[in-house]
């Protein structure tokens, strides 16, 4: 294991931007920390952590610095295009910015990245850890007067693996929950999933179909649907005001489609979440035109600006504190290689790829500090990352590369087939601008022509194992190792195939014993992976906000590894964010 | 007046039964000459044709060569016109993105011509239910909006240099097979079609040894139109993300790229931009000025 001494020996040797990096990130010990933390509280039998909000709210009173009732509006900007249903169990892809409003998962995500209660106060796991409870707060009413009981959570994770409701997340549950999958296909009757009531209403509980340590982390995403909406109305009732039912601390006042969303506070909302602000107004923009707003003084918060943008921003002393950087869902971008397919089935191949990938320049001539290098695949400060360690296998050495092609038997990219790159269109400029490079790289130090041919989103994801090589992104789901390395093993994503490589990731995923045991287990699986070279790895996006200073609030303090920034997952009532931040006293006044 | 009279005549028959040696294009030369805009119109499209074609040897650096270390150049006395954010010579990637429009567009607007031709003068020449089997396909066609079908089509098939010059001509061969229908339509008539087609000749020889020739003039004068039209297709489909492969340099797309940086390096925007006005002009205004020096009426 890295000592503290050792890490900081490697910082030492460090460029000072990269050193600066580690230091904000999170450390390898910490992420074991956290990530032990959050895979311990899950353990068979442990009660959940105990957890105290970090709400400004003091017995229901503003801060003395804060701006009136009145004025505690957030304003945020969204893609129009996507904006098609505001819950995650109607449909994932098709939410904007800022959904996930109207109820509480069982668990939520603080801003060190820890799992605490949600809706849930307490869970348990069975000593095989394939049962697992889950005990609701009650008297969490939804504002048309029912309670929120297991019933709902039943109801809503059945409608999910409802074949006639084509949810376009049900990999997430497939193949862990109990009958899942077989429901999906129509084999079984979804009332037959392993989601059910306990011994009372006020006991969900899960059956997964192995051992699941990670359960409480990935039911980050159960916020529920109200059973008695759903069957009222049917789905889509959180789209209208008129049908819509909420229990979380936001409903929705207006929904004018391709304009904006307005979220008020629900009056109703007997949770437990202290939300200064009272309203919540989402705008319709183009991503291209959301600086412009910003700029304006239009929407108080934006993520991602452009890099001519950035650059503006960090240029003025009067804005340059408005920049934050955050750790995002601890996105790697990568290129990924067909390993089962000449030429990339040769191993000497892939790592000759992988020596000519210049991430030192790149970070300085392109990602900024919109990204960090990444020489592995889980990013500094996900539990399991081992950034410092696997650094060397995939380091920029051109030399080596050439003479691993050479090896190959491609002497100077002699006899070398003229490759396609396959490129998922929509990407960002750090994307194109990445893969533009790469493929220069390819070319002057390989001698290798790539053709970057840039395909239809949808179309990408559905063809992606298909392609040869490719440039795709992973961001995790939930904040366990199993997530993020789940990816590469036979049934992941990609082609690669490696049983060495899928019983690591299985035994760890399944291992009930000491955490920091079961992270080691997915550091080892990682170092095969990185080894073995299926892709090769770009960068860890490190997303930009842009706040305005009258936002303020714990939620925007350096968290406990020092990273100041909203964080993953945002504004939803599975973070703490809504907690977190209020509107100062400084606060420009009539900001609708 | 007898002497007079006399001696006038022989001067007269000279006049009038001399072939005057000079062509109508000679004289649609000379119309073509006179006209200012035109003439700049010719030397722009020439200098185009000289940078885009001569590219591979008169461009600094290889196109698909980059310096990342060299990347987001302001102009300056090393990079004339400066680098892209990726460390890309950017006056290279104007000259071989000009190439780029310059192939797309003249090899789009043959294929173009290739069906548009030979169904107008199919429709025209033999009518009934030819005509009518063509103009229902070109009625067809027309309802579909140019640039989205174009995008569907680059959805189906891909990006790429091919199948963007592909896409292009089978959406732009319209114009030309109404026209050359038109012309068909008018010309069939004449009495000199009736005494070819008297003496046995074929629908085909009548075609190509003389309705062809008297159609040709606007037939010219819209497939030089149609160059900067199909260059501008390319543009706008490179553009939008769906046009020419990296790394292949197409000024539309290079202009796309420039969007999240213009505020501040604003050479990438406004180099590939004049690239295009450019070609659009140089192209625009030898068509205008073909038009009118094949104007039958400038006679």
């Amino acid at each position: 294991m890295t000592t503290r001494s050792s890490l900081n020996d490697a910082l030492n040797t460090m460029r000072p931007q990269d050193a600066a990096f580690f230091h904000k990130q999170l450390s390898r010990r910490d992420a074991l920390r956290t990530g032990g933390l959050a895979v311990g509280g899950m353990l068979a039998g442990l009660p959940a952590i105990a957890y105290a909000s970090r709400s400004v709210m003091q017995d229901g009173a503003l801060p003395d610095d804060a701006a009136p009732l009145e004025n505690q509006v957030f304003r945020g900007a969204t893609n129009p295009t996507n904006a098609k249903v505001l819950d995650f169990y109607e449909q994932v892809y098709e939410r904007p910015g800022y959904a996930d409003m109207f109820s509480e998962s069982l668990v939520r995500l603080t801003k060190n990245f820890e799992i605490v209660p949600g809706a849930a106060s307490e869970w348990s796991g069975s000593e095989d850890g394939k049962t697992w409870t889950f005990t609701l707060k009650p008297g969490h009413m939804w504002s048309d007067g029912n309670e929120v009981t297991a019933a709902d959570f039943v109801r809503t994770f059945q409608y999910s693996a409802d074949p006639e409701h084509a949810w376009d997340f049900t990999w997430f549950w497939a193949g862990n929950l109990l009958n899942y999958a077989e429901a999906i296909a129509g084999e079984v009757p979804v009332e037959e999933i392993g989601v059910r009531q306990g011994a009372n209403e006020y006991e969900v509980v899960f059956e997964t179909v192995d051992p699941a340590p990670y359960l409480s982390a990935k039911l980050l995403y159960s916020m529920p649907l109200s059973a008695a909406a759903l069957d009222e109305y049917g789905p889509l009732y959180n789209t209208n005001p008129e049908t819509h039912v909420s229990s979380g601390p936001f409903k929705l006042e207006e929904w004018i489609r391709d304009q904006q969303i307005v979220y008020t506070r629900n009056e109703a909302y007997t949770g437990d979440l202290q939300v200064p602000l009272q309203k919540i107004i989402v705008k319709m923009a183009d991503p291209a035109a959301t600086f412009t707003l910003y700029e304006a003084d239009q929407i108080d918060y934006m993520q991602d600006p452009a890099p001519a943008e950035l650059k503006i921003m960090e240029s003025s002393p009067d804005t340059a504190d408005q920049v934050y950087q955050g750790v995002g869902d601890f996105a790697c971008l990568y290129f990924f290689l067909d390993t089962t397919t000449a030429p990339f089935d040769k191993l000497e191949v892939r790592q000759a790829f992988s020596h000519v990938i210049d991430r030192e320049a790149m970070e300085q001539q392109i990602w900024g500090q919109q990204s960090r290098p990444a020489p592995s695949f889980l990013a500094p400060g996900f539990p399991a990352s081992n950034t410092e360690e696997l650094a060397e296998i995939q380091a920029f050495d051109p030399e080596l590369g050439k003479q691993l092609l050479a090896d190959a038997g491609y002497p100077d990219g002699e006899g070398f087939p003229d490759l396609t790159l396959s490129y998922r269109g929509g990407g960002t400029p750090l994307e194109d601008a990445t893969v533009q490079a790469y493929a220069a790289m390819l070319n002057e130090h390989l001698n290798i022509n790539v053709e970057i041919q840039t395909i239809d989103r949808n179309t990408f994801y559905a063809d992606m194992a298909t392609y040869l090589f490719g440039w795709v992104s992973y961001g995790m789901d939930y904040f366990d190792p199993s997530n993020m390395l789940g990816v590469w093993t036979t049934v992941g994503r990609h082609s690669y195939s490696n049983p060495e490589y899928d019983k690591l990731v299985s035994d760890a995923t399944t291992f009930l014993g000491d955490p920091e045991e079961r992270i080691a287990m997915f550091q080892e699986a990682e170092r095969v992976l990185v080894e073995d070279v299926p892709a090769v790895w770009a960068y860890h996006v490190t997303p930009i906000q842009l706040i305005k200073p009258y936002l303020i609030g714990p939620g925007l303090e350096p968290d406990d590894n020092g990273i100041a920034a909203v964080h993953w997952p945002g504004f939803a009532t599975m973070g703490s964010i809504l907690e977190e931040l209020y509107v100062s006293a400084d606060a420009p006044t009539d900001r609708e | 007046m007898a002497t007079t009279t006399t001696g006038s005549l022989p001067n007269a028959e000279a006049r009038l039964g001399a072939q005057d040696p000079r062509s109508a294009m000679y004289y649609a030369f000379g119309r073509f000459r006179r006209q200012h805009l035109a003439m700049i119109g010719l030397v722009i499209v020439v200098f185009l044709m000289i940078i885009g074609f001569g590219a591979s040897l008169l461009a600094p650096t290889d196109y698909r060569e980059a310096s990342l270390m060299d990347a987001n150049k302001f102009p300056n006395s090393e990079f004339p016109l400066g680098t892209d954010n990726i460390g890309h010579d950017f006056l290279t990637r104007i000259m071989f993105g000009t190439r780029t429009s310059l192939i797309v567009g003249f090899a789009a607007v043959g294929i173009a011509c290739l069906i548009g031709i030979p169904l107008g003068m199919a429709a025209g020449l033999r009518g009934g239910w030819t005509d009518f089997a063509v103009m229902r396909l070109i009625e067809v066609m027309t309802a579909f909006p140019g640039l989205l079908f174009a995008i569907f089509l680059m959805t189906v098939l891909g990006s790429g240099v091919g199948n963007i010059i592909l896409v292009i001509g089978l959406t732009s061969w319209l114009t030309l097979a109404r026209l050359m229908r038109a012309q068909l339509l008018t010309l069939r008539e004449q009495d000199y079609v009736t005494a070819a087609r008297s003496m046995g000749a074929t629908d085909l020889n009548i075609s190509v040894r003389h309705l062809l020739p008297n159609a040709v003039a606007p037939v010219i004068v819209a497939i030089t139109l149609a160059i900067p039209t199909a260059i501008f297709a390319e543009a706008g489909l490179s553009f939008l993300g769906i046009g020419i492969n990296e790394p292949t340099p197409s000024l539309g797309k290079m202009v796309a790229d420039s969007a999240p940086y213009i505020r501040v390096y604003w050479h990438l925007g406004l180099f590939p931009t004049l690239a295009i006005a450019l070609i659009m002009l140089g192209f625009s205004f030898v068509g205008d000025g073909l038009r009118d020096a094949l104007d039958p009426r400038q006679n």
